[in-house]
C-alpha cells in the first residue's frame, strides 16, 4: 500500500496539487481554546492524541517475575557452571547457586497468577502446548526449569553428606544431569521474557530483537552477583572462588552493556520513555545502567575483586539494576503504547529503519 | 401543514424517501436529515450515489453537511430570502418548466384589481388591518368574469403576459431577490448560491427532477408555513410535483406524528382534516357547518359524506337523520386552544388540572421556566409517561424548586412503551404500518389506549344514571372497543381492541359493519360509519388489515403497509404526464393515460379520476369534481391546480415575503418598516415572555436550537438510557474559534448562554463547523444548541427551552424556536451573578440562581 | 468397572470441530457513514456490553473515545474544516476487530483461548481466557482489552452466535446506510475494489482501501475499510508488523548469546589463576 498519495489532502473539484496545511487534532495541550479541528502550531498526526495501542496490563508483578525468574535462571547457571566445570572446592557455589535458585523460582508463581485477570484459571495456561506463544513456552520452560532447580537443590542437599564421593563420576551422573537439562532451561528462562516482550505490538519493545540476549546477560549477572552476596554473607567467599564467579560475572556485565547499547540504538527514538525522568528515565538510568551495568563494572576496575565491602556492594547493585532494568522496560512500555505518535511512527514502513 | 395543503392540496409529503433514488438533484434545507431521519437519509444517499447532487444549506455543518456534495451557510431565519433568490433566479433566467407551469398550476390567472402586493405597500399585503394584526383576505381573490351561464369565473391569460397574472405578479414580487440580495441577507456567499439555483434548474424539466427535503429548520419559525409556501413555488415553476423523483418532502417528527394530524390530536381538526366546528363561526347545525367548512368543488365537495360518517362512527345509534347525527355533542372552539394559548391559561389561573399523556412541556415546550411555572400553578396534574420526564418532576429539588412551595398534586401513571402495545404508526409519506405487541408492559404500566378506554368506560358508568342534558354527549359516545376474546400470552385482561379502533377508522357500513374498500363508497346518509376518510381501505374486508402487509420490492412496494389517500404514493401524481395524458418522458415514466383501456395507469395508484380523459374541460362553474378537467392534477384544490399564488388558506399573505425573526440581529434590507411578520403571535401584552428588541446589544448572537441523533426531543426516552447517555452525555453549545475568541471562551469550558428569557449553561464545542455571517457588511455570530437535556435522568443538563420565547406562527401555532438572539459568555451559570429574569413583575420565579451582592437583575438591565 | 472408564474416555474425546464455512467479514465504507452510532449501540445492545459512563470529551462528537473492553464498536469523528471553511470535511468511520488474518492477539494467546471460527473470524472463549494479557499488547489496533469486572480479555466476536443462526452481525444489520457491509470476504473485496475505482473516476482522488491486501500483518484483514485520508488520522497503523514475527530472531539472539555466555562461563571456571 502507498499512502504517499493521501497524505496532501485532495480537495474535491481541485486538482490534487500542493495540498493546503492539514489542520490538526489533537488535545489542546494547554487547554488554550484549540477544539476539534483548529490549526496547531506543530500538527501531529492521529486523533485526538489518543493511543492506538491498548495499555499493557502488565504491572509491578511482572516485572517482579522477570526479575525473580531471571535470578532463578541466573544462579543455576552459574551453581551448574560451578558444578560441572568447576572442582571441588567450588562446591559451595553450586549449593548455594543452587538453594537461591530453588528460593527464587519458588516465588514466580504468585506473582505469575497474581498478574493474571482470572488467576483461578492458571492451570489453563497449561492445557495447551503452543510454541508459536512465547509465553506458553515460557510457562512449559519454567515448569521444566523448576523440577531442575528442586532436584538439584535436593541433590545438593544430600551430597552434603557424602562430601568425598563429589569427585567420582559415576555417583553424580543423575546431578551432572539434570545440571546440564536445567542450565539450557535457566538459558531458555532468562532470555525469553525479553522475546515474550518483543513478540508484541509496542514500540520500544518490538523494534529490537536484542531484548533476549540482554535480559540473559542481566539473569546471568544478577544470579552470579546473588551467588557471590550468599557465599560473602555465609564466609565461604574465598579468592579462588570469587575469581571465577569475578571474572564469568565480568563478562555478563559487559554482555548487559553491549546488549542494552544495541537495543536502544536497534529502538530508536521509541526508547524515549527510557530516557525522560518524567517517564522511566530515573530507573533505567540510573538503575538498571547506573547500578546493574555502571557501578559494579567501574567498581571491578577501579577497585578490583579483593575488596569484600566493595565486590558486596556491587553485588547488591547489580541485583537492584536487574530488577530495575525489568521495572524500567516493562513500564515504559505502557508510556510507548499510549503514545500514538511513536506508534505511527513505527508502523511506517518508510520508517521501519529509522531511528 | 398548511404551506403544502395550501399550494397543493394535502397537507402532507407530496412524495415517499424510497423515490428520492429517482431525484437527479436533492436539495437539504432546514433539516438536519442525516441526523433526525436517518433511514430517510439513506435514500437521498443513495440517490447521490447515483449520480444526483445533494446540497444542505443549514447555518450548522452536520452530519447530513458531512454526506452532502455541498454545504451552503445560511443564517437561521433567512431561508424567505434564500427560496425567494432561487424562484427569481428561475424566472429571470426563463428557467421554469412553461408547459407545467401554464397547464398545471395558477400562473395564468389573473388576480383582483384590488391586491397590492408587498413590494407596492412596503412589506405589508393589500387588507391588513393593524389594530387586530390581521389580513381581511377579500383582495388576494382572483379576478372573475360572468361567464355565458351568470357564473363567475376566473380569468385566465396562458400567454402569461397579463400584468395582473399571478406569473407576472411573482416575477414583481421576487424581483429584488437578487444573488446579492440573498448574500447579504442569508450570508450565503453568492457563488455557492447560483451553484444551488443552476443545478436545480438544470436538473429539473421533462428529462430530470429535483426533491426538496425540509424539516423543522423552515418550520419552527414565525414564518414557517410561508418558507414551506417558497418550496412548493420553486417546484411548482420547476415542474417537479408529482413526478417520480420530484416532490416536496416533508420530515416529520415523532414516529406517528403525521397520523396524529390524520387522526387529530389536535384542537382544530376533526378526522381527515375536517375542521373543528367553532363556536364563532356560522357553524351552529350540520347544515351550516357543510356549508362553511370546505369548498364546494373538487374533492372536498364530499364533505358532507365524510362527516357524517365521521358522526356515525362516534355517536353510533345515537346519531340519526333526525338529530343531525348528534353534530351538536361535538365539542366546538370557543378560542385558541392551543398548546401554548393552553399554558398562559394555566399561568392565569382559569385551567385546573391536566393531563398530560407522552408530552414532556418542562423541557420539550419552549419558554419551559413559564412551562414549569404554569405547572405550579394547577391543582392537579396526570402524567402518564416511561420515565419520570421534568414535566413530572417539575415540583422536585431536582428542579431547582422546593417541593414546599408547590401545591400542585401530581399523580404519575406508568405507560407501556411502542413494543408493549399493538397499533400503527403514520409515518412522514403517509404510510400505515402496523406493528405487533412483543411483551407484556412491566408491572402496571399499561397502553394509552387501555387508559382512554377505561376511562371512557368508568366515564359512561359514572354519568349512566344522569339526566342532564349536558351529560348526553357521554351517554350518545359509542364505544365498543372491548375484546371478544382474551389475549394470547398476556396478563392484562382489560386491553382494549385496537384492531377494532382502526376497522372503525376505516370505515364499515351501518348497522351490518361490512368492513369498506374505498371512500367512494361513503354515504352522507348515515349507512356508513368511518373515522378518518383519508384512512378508507387501510381495513378493506374481515381480517384485511393491510396496514400490516409486508411485501417489499425494489421501489414503490405497493403492498408494504398502506398509504393514504387509497394507497398512492406519489401525490397528484397525474401531473407526471403531460396535459395530453402522455409521460413528460421515458426517463420520468410514472403515471399516464391509456387511451386503449381508456383509463389512467402507471406504477402507482393514480391520484385522478381514473377514467377522466385528458383532454376532458373542466367546468369551473360546477360543483365536485365536475368542476376538474382532465388536465387539474390537484385534484384537492378547487381549481385543481398548483397554487403559485394562494387567494386563501393562509393568514399571512398570498406570496411569502422575507420577515426577520421576531428576535433578530439586523432589520429586515427588503422592507425597513416591516422588520418581521405582521401577523406572528407574539403576547406582545404579556410581561413574562420579553423579547429583545431590535438591534438589542445585549443579546447580539443568533442562537438556533436542534437535534442530535444520539438523543430524543426533550430527552426521557433517551437520557435514561445509559447506551445513548454515554453517547452525548452532556448538553454544549456549538460556536465559531472567531466567537470564542472574541468571548474569551474556550473549547471544553463551560460558558453561560443569556437570553431575554433566562439562563442557561453548557460546554463550549468551539468548532469551525460554525462560521460568523457577514450580514448588511457587519459580522453576525451564530451559535447551535441541542435542545436534549433537562434535570432527570443519568445524562443531565440545562435545559434548552429556558432560553425561548413564545411567538406562534400564525397559521399553525409553531413556536419560533429556531432563531432567538442570545449572549454567550464564559464560565458556569452560578458564577455569572445574574438572576434569572422574573416571570411576573415583581417577583422571581423559576429555579432561584445564587447572585452575587450587587447582582445585575436581567430585567432592570433590560428597562436601561 | 467398565462403565466408568468409558465415561471418563468419553469426557476426553473432543467434539467435532464444525465445518469449515466461508470466510466472512467487514467491508467499512467510510465515504457512506453518517456516524449516526447506530452500530455501536446495536453491539452494545446484542451483547449486553455496560455503558461506560458519561463524560463529554469535546473530541467533535466522539465520546467513547476507542474500541475496548465493553466497546466493541466505535465510531470516529474528525472534523476537517479549514480556517477557509473552504472545502470542509467531517470523516466519519465506524471501526471493529480487523479480524486479522494473522491474528497477532490468536497467535500469542498461550492458553488457545482465542481461536478462528469456521467463518475465519477471530474469537475469544471466555470460558478458557485467563486474562494473562499477552493479547492485550500484542493486537497492533488497540482492539482487544481486559474488563476489570471479569478479568478477561474482550473484543468483537463478530456476532459468533448470530452467525451460527443464520443472521448477519448486529452492527452491519442496523446501518442505514450499508456503510457497514458484511459477507463473504471474496465477494467483499471485489466489491471494494470497484468501488474504489468508482470514488476515483468521480474525482474522489483520495479514496483507498486500508487491510485489504497482504501488506498489513502478511495477510490482510477480514475487517477492512475504505478510507479517504491517511490511516493515522483515523488512528489506524499505518503497516503494523506481525508480532510474532520477533520471536524467530529473538530467540535466535538468545540462543548466540547463551552459547556465548556458557564458553565464557567454562573459560572461568576452567581457566582460574
Ligand atoms: N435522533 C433524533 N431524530 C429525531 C428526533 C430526535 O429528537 N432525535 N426528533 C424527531 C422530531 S420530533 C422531529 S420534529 C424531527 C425534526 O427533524 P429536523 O428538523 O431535521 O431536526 P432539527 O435538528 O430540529 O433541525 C433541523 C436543522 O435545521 C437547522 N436550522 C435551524 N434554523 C434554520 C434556519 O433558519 N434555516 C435553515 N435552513 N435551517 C435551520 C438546524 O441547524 C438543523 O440542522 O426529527 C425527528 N427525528
Ligand atoms: N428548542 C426547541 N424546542 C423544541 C423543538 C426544537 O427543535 N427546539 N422541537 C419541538 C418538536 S418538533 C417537538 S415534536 C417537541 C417534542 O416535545 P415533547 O413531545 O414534549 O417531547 P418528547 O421528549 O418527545 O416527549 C414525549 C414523551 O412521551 C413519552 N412516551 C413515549 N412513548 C410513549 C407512549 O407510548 N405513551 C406515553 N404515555 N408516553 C410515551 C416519552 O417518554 C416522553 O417523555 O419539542 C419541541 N420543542
Ligand atoms: S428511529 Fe425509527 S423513525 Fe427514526 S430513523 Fe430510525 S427507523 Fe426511522
Ligand atoms: S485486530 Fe487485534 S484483536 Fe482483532 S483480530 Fe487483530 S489482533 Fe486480534
Ligand atoms: S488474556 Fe485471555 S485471550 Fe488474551 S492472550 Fe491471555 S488467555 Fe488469551
Ligand atoms: S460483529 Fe457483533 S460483536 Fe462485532 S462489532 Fe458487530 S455487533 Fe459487535
Ligand atoms: S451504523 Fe453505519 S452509518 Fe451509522 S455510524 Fe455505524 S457505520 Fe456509520
Ligand atoms: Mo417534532
Amino acid at each position: 500500500m502507498d499512502f504517499s498519495t493521501s497524505h496532501g489532502r485532495v480537495i474535491p473539484g481541485q486538482p490534487p496539487g500542493p495540498a493546503e496545511k492539514v489542520d490538526g487534532f489533537t488535545e489542546p495541550k494547554d487547554g488554550q481554546g484549540a477544539g476539534p479541528n483548529l490549526p496547531i502550531e506543530d500538527i501531529s498526526p492521529g486523533y485526538y492524541g489518543l493511543p492506538v495501542l491498548k495499555t499493557p496490563v502488565w504491572r509491578w508483578e511482572v516485572w517482579a517475575y522477570f526479575f525473580l525468574g531471571g535470578l532463578a535462571a541466573g544462579s543455576f547457571v552459574v551453581a551448574s557452571l560451578a558444578r560441572l566445570f568447576g572442582d571441588v572446592d567450588d562446591r559451595p557455589i553450586w549449593r548455594t547457586g543452587y538453594l537461591i535458585s530453588l528460593l527464587a523460582v519458588l516465588g514466580c508463581p504468585p506473582f505469575l497468577i497474581k498478574d493474571l485477570g482470572r488467576p483461578a484459571r492458571f492451570l489453563n495456561m497449561l492445557r495447551i502446548f503452543k510454541p508459536q506463544s512465547p509465553m506458553s513456552l515460557g510457562v512449559w520452560g519454567l515448569l521444566g526449569f523448576s523440577g531442575c532447580a528442586l532436584g538439584q537443590a535436593l541433590i545438593s542437599l544430600r551430597a552434603d553428606v557424602d562430601v568425598v564421593e563429589v569427585g567420582r563420576p559415576r555417583r553424580g551422573s543423575l546431578s551432572r544431569g539434570v545440571a546440564a537439562l536445567g542450565t539450557v532451561l535457566g538459558l531458555f528462562l532468562g532470555s525469553y521474557t525479553g522475546v515474550l516482550l518483543s513478540v508484541t505490538s509496542v514500540p520500544l519493545w518490538s523494534r529490537s530483537r536484542l531484548l533476549g540476549p540482554t535480559f540473559l546477560a542481566s539473569a546471568l549477572s544478577s544470579g552470579t552477583a546473588a551467588v557471590s552476596l550468599g557465599l560473602l554473607v555465609s564466609g565461604q567467599t574465598t579468592p579462588k572462588r570469587e575469581a571465577a564467579l569475578d571474572r564469568f560475572k565480568l563478562v555478563t556485565l559487559i554482555a548487559e552493556a553491549i546488549g542494552l547499547t544495541l537495543f536502544l540504538r536497534e529502538t530508536g527514538r521509541a526508547a524515549r520513555p527510557l530516557f525522560s525522568f518524567q517517564q522511566m528515565g530515573r530507573s533505567f538510568l540510573l538503575g538498571a545502567v547506573g547500578l546493574g551495568v555502571g557501578v559494579p563494572i567501574f567498581s571491578r576496575l577501579l577497585a578490583g575483586s579483593s575488596c569484600r565491602l566493595v565486590s558486596g556492594l556491587s553485588a547488591v547493585a547489580t541485583l537492584i539494576g536487574s530488577l530495575l532494568l525489568r521495572r524500567s522496560i516493562v513500564e515504559a512500555g505502557h508510556w510507548s503504547a499510549e503514545d500514538a505518535e511513536m506508534t505511527f511512527w513505527h508502523t511506517d514502513r518508510a520508517k521501519r529503519g529509522a531511528r | 401543514m398548511p404551506g403544502l395543503g395550501t399550494s397543493f392540496g394535502r397537507g402532507g409529503a407530496t412524495t415517499f424517501q424510497q423515490d428520492l433514488i429517482n431525484s437527479d438533484c436533492i436539495l437539504i434545507m432546514g433539516s438536519n436529515m442525516a441526523e433526525a431521519h436517518p433511514i430517510a437519509f439513506s435514500w437521498a444517499l443513495r440517490a447521490k450515489e447515483r449520480g444526483a447532487t445533494l446540497f444542505h444549506v443549514d447555518p450548522h455543518f452536520s452530519r447530513t453537511s458531512a454526506l452532502a456534495s455541498a454545504y451552503l451557510p445560511i443564517r437561521s431565519g433567512s431561508d424567505i430570502a434564500f427560496l425567494g433568490g432561487l424562484i427569481n433566479h428561475i424566472l429571470t433566467n426563463e428557467r421554469y418548466f412553461r408547459e407545467y407551469v401554464v397547464a398545471y398550476t395558477n400562473a395564468a390567472n389573473v388576480v383582483s384589481a384590488d391586491y397590492r402586493d408587498t413590494e407596492d405597500l412596503a412589506g405589508l399585503f393589500s387588507g391588513y388591518d393593524p389594530a387586530t394584526r390581521s389580513y381581511d383576505s377579500a383582495s388576494w381573490g382572483y379576478e372573475r368574469q360572468v361567464g355565458a351561464d351568470g357564473v363567475a369565473l376566473p380569468v385566465r391569460d396562458i400567454t402569461l403576459e397579463h400584468p395582473r397574472c399571478v406569473f407576472q405578479i411573482l416575477r414583481r414580487h421576487f424581483a429584488r431577490y437578487t444573488p446579492e440580495v440573498v448574500e447579504s441577507i442569508c450570508g450565503t456567499p453568492k457563488e455557492q448560491f447560483l451553484q444551488v439555483a443552476e443545478a436545480l434548474a438544470a436538473n429539473s424539466g421533462r428529462e430530470r427532477t429535483s426533491a426538496i427535503c425540509y424539516a423543522l429548520g423552515w418550520t419552527q419559525h414565525s414564518k414557517g408555513a410561508q418558507t414551506v409556501r417558497a418550496a412548493a413555488i420553486l417546484q411548482l415553476l420547476l415542474g417537479n410535483i408529482g413526478r417520480p423523483g420530484g416532490g416536496i418532502l416533508a420530515l416529520r417528527g415523532h414516529a406517528s406524528i403525521q397520523g396524529s394530524t390524520d387522526v387529530p390530536t389536535l384542537y382544530d381538526l376533526l378526522g381527515g382534516y375536517m375542521p373543528q366546528p367553532s363556536a364563532l363561526l356560522p357553524q351552529q347545525s350540520l347544515a351550516d357547518y357543510l356549508a362553511t367548512a370546505a369548498p364546494h368543488s373538487g374533492y372536498w365537495d364530499n364533505l358532507p359524506k365524510f362527516m357524517v360518517s365521521f358522526l356515525r362512527a362516534w355517536y353510533g345509534d345515537a346519531a340519526s337523520a333526525d338529530n343531525d347525527y348528534c353534530y351538536d355533542y361535538v365539542p366546538k372552539t370557543v378560542r385558541d386552544h392551543s398548546h401554548l394559548a393552553t399554558t398562559y391559561e394555566m399561568v392565569d389561573g382559569k385551567i385546573k388540572g391536566m393531563l398530560v399523556l407522552g408530552q414532556n412541556p418542562a423541557g420539550g415546550s419552549s419558554h419551559a421556566r413559564l412551562q414549569r411555572e404554569a405547572l405550579a400553578r394547577l391543582d392537579w396534574l396526570v402524567v402518564r409517561d416511561l420515565y419520570q420526564t421534568e414535566t413530572a418532576a417539575f415540583w422536585t429539588p431536582a428542579a431547582g424548586v422546593d417541593p414546599a412551595t408547590i401545591a400542585t398534586e401530581v399523580f404519575f401513571l406508568p405507560a407501556a412503551g411502542p413494543g408493549e402495545k399493538a397499533g400503527t404508526f403514520t409515518n412522514t409519506q403517509r404510510l400505515l404500518q402496523w406493528k405487533e405487541k412483543a411483551v407484556d408492559p412491566p408491572g402496571d404500566a399499561r397502553s394509552d389506549a387501555w387508559f382512554i378506554h377505561n376511562l371512557a368506560r368508568r366515564l359512561k358508568a359514572l354519568y349512566a344514571t344522569s339526566v342532564e342534558p349536558r351529560d348526553r354527549p357521554i351517554h350518545a359516545l359509542a364505544w365498543d372497543y372491548d375484546r371478544s376474546e382474551a389475549e394470547p400470552d398476556s396478563q392484562i385482561a382489560d386491553e382494549p381492541d385496537v384492531e377494532q379502533v382502526l376497522k372503525e377508522i376505516n370505515g364499515f357500513t351501518w348497522p351490518e359493519r361490512c368492513q369498506l374498500a374505498d371512500v367512494a363508497d361513503l354515504k352522507a346518509d348515515g349507512s356508513t360509519a368511518c373515522g378518518s376518510w383519508i384512512y378508507c381501505g387501510v381495513y378493506p374486508g374481515e381480517g384485511m388489515n393491510r396496514a400490516a402487509s409486508r411485501v417489499p420490492d425494489q421501489y414503490l412496494s405497493p403492498d408494504w403497509g398502506f398509504a393514504w389517500p387509497a394507497n398512492r404514493r406519489t401525490l397528484y401524481n397525474r401531473a407526471s404526464a403531460d396535459p395530453a395524458g402522455r409521460p413528460w418522458s421515458e426517463r420520468k415514466k410514472y403515471v399516464w393515460w391509456d387511451p386503449l383501456q381508456g383509463r389512467w395507469t402507471g406504477l402507482d395508484v393514480p391520484d385522478f379520476p381514473i377514467a377522466l380523459p385528458p383532454d376532458q374541460e373542466g367546468n369551473p362553474g360546477a360543483s365536485g369534481m365536475a368542476a376538474l378537467g382532465g388536465a387539474d392534477p390537484f385534484i384537492m384544490r378547487p381549481d385543481g391546480k398548483g397554487w403559485l399564488f394562494a387567494p386563501t388558506g393562509l393568514l399571512d399573505g398570498p406570496l411569502p415575503t422575507h420577515y426577520e425573526p421576531a428576535e433578530s440581529p439586523v432589520g429586515n434590507q427588503l422592507y425597513r418598516g416591516q422588520r418581521s411578520n405582521p401577523i406572528a403571535r407574539f403576547y406582545r401584552q404579556r410581561r413574562d415572555n420579553p423579547l429583545a428588541g431590535p438591534g438589542d446589544d445585549r443579546y447580539p448572537i443568533v442562537l438556533t436550537t436542534y437535534r442530535l441523533t444520539e438523543h430524543h426531543v426533550s430527552g426521557p426516552m433517551t437520557r435514561w438510557l445509559p447506551w445513548l447517555s454515554e453517547l452525548q452525555p452532556e448538553l454544549f453549545v456549538e460556536l465559531s474559534p472567531e466567537l470564542a475568541r472574541e468571548r474569551g471562551i474556550r473549547h471544553r469550558d463551560w460558558l453561560t448562554i443569556v437570553s431575554a428569557r433566562g439562563a442557561i449553561e453548557a460546554r463550549a464545542m468551539v468548532t469551525r463547523r460554525l462560521r460568523p455571517f457577514r450580514i448588511e457588511d457587519r459580522t453576525v455570530h451564530q451559535v447551535g444548541l441541542p435542545f436534549h437535556w433537562g434535570y432527570q435522568g443519568v445524562a443531565t443538563g440545562s435545559i434548552a427551552n429556558d432560553l425561548t420565547h413564545l411567538v406562534l406562527e400564525p397559521n399553525v401555532g409553531i413556536n419560533e424556536v429556531k432563531a432567538i438572539m442570545v449572549d454567550v459568555r464564559p464560565g458556569r451559570l452560578r458564577d455569572q451573578r445574574l438572576v434569572q429574569p422574573s416571570l411576573h413583575a415583581g417577583e422571581t420565579t423559576g429555579p432561584p440562581i445564587p447572585s452575587g451582592q450587587d447582582a445585575p437583575d436581567l430585567n432592570r438591565r433590560r428597562n436601561e | 468397572m467398565i462403565e466408568p472408564l468409558d465415561r471418563l474416555l468419553k469426557s476426553l474425546e473432543k467434539a467435532p470441530p464444525p465445518t469449515q464455512k466461508p470466510a466472512m467479514g467487514f467491508f467499512t465504507d467510510t465515504t457512506l457513514c453518517i456516524g449516526c452510532k447506530a452500530c455501536e449501540v446495536a453491539c452494545k445492545e446484542w451483547n449486553q456490553l455496560p455503558s461506560e459512563g458519561y463524560t463529554w470529551t469535546g473530541n467533535s462528537y466522539d465520546n467513547t473515545g476507542a474500541l475496548g473492553a465493553t466497546t466493541w464498536r466505535h465510531v470516529l469523528f474528525v472534523e476537517q474544516v479549514p480556517e477557509s471553511r473552504q472545502a470542509p470535511r467531517w470523516l466519519l468511520m465506524s471501526d471493529v476487530c480487523k479480524h486479522c488474518a494473522n491474528a497477532p492477539c490468536q497467535e500469542v494467546c498461550p492458553t488457545g483461548a482465542i481461536i478462528r471460527t469456521e467463518f475465519d473470524s477471530v474469537y475469544v472463549q471466555q470460558d478458557v481466557c485467563n486474562g494473562c494479557g499477552y493479547c492485550i499488547a500484542a493486537c497492533p489496533f488497540g482492539v482487544i482489552e481486559r474488563n476489570p469486572l471479569d478479568g478477561g480479555a474482550h473484543k468483537c466476536t463478530m456476532c459468533y452466535d448470530r452467525l451460527k443462526i443464520g443472521e448477519q452481525p448486529a452492527c452491519a444489520k442496523v446501518c442505514p446506510t450499508q456503510s457497514i457491509q458484511f459477507g463473504d470476504l471474496r465477494d467483499l473485496r471485489q466489491r471494494a475494489r470497484q468501488r474504489v475505482t468508482d470514488l476515483q473516476s468521480r474525482g474522489q482522488d483520495d479514496a483507498y482501501l486500508y487491510g485489504d491486501d497482504e501488506t498489513i500483518l502478511e495477510g490482510g484483514l477480514h475487517a477492512f475499510f475504505l478510507l479517504v485520508d491517511r490511516p493515522d488520522v483515523y488512528n489506524l497503523p499505518a503497516e503494523p508488523k506481525r508480532p510474532v514475527a520477533n520471536a524467530r530472531p529473538g530467540y535466535l539472539a538468545s540462543f548466540v548469546a547463551a552459547t556465548g555466555f556458557l564458553l565464557a562461563g567454562v573459560y572461568a571456571f576452567k581457566r582460574r589463576g
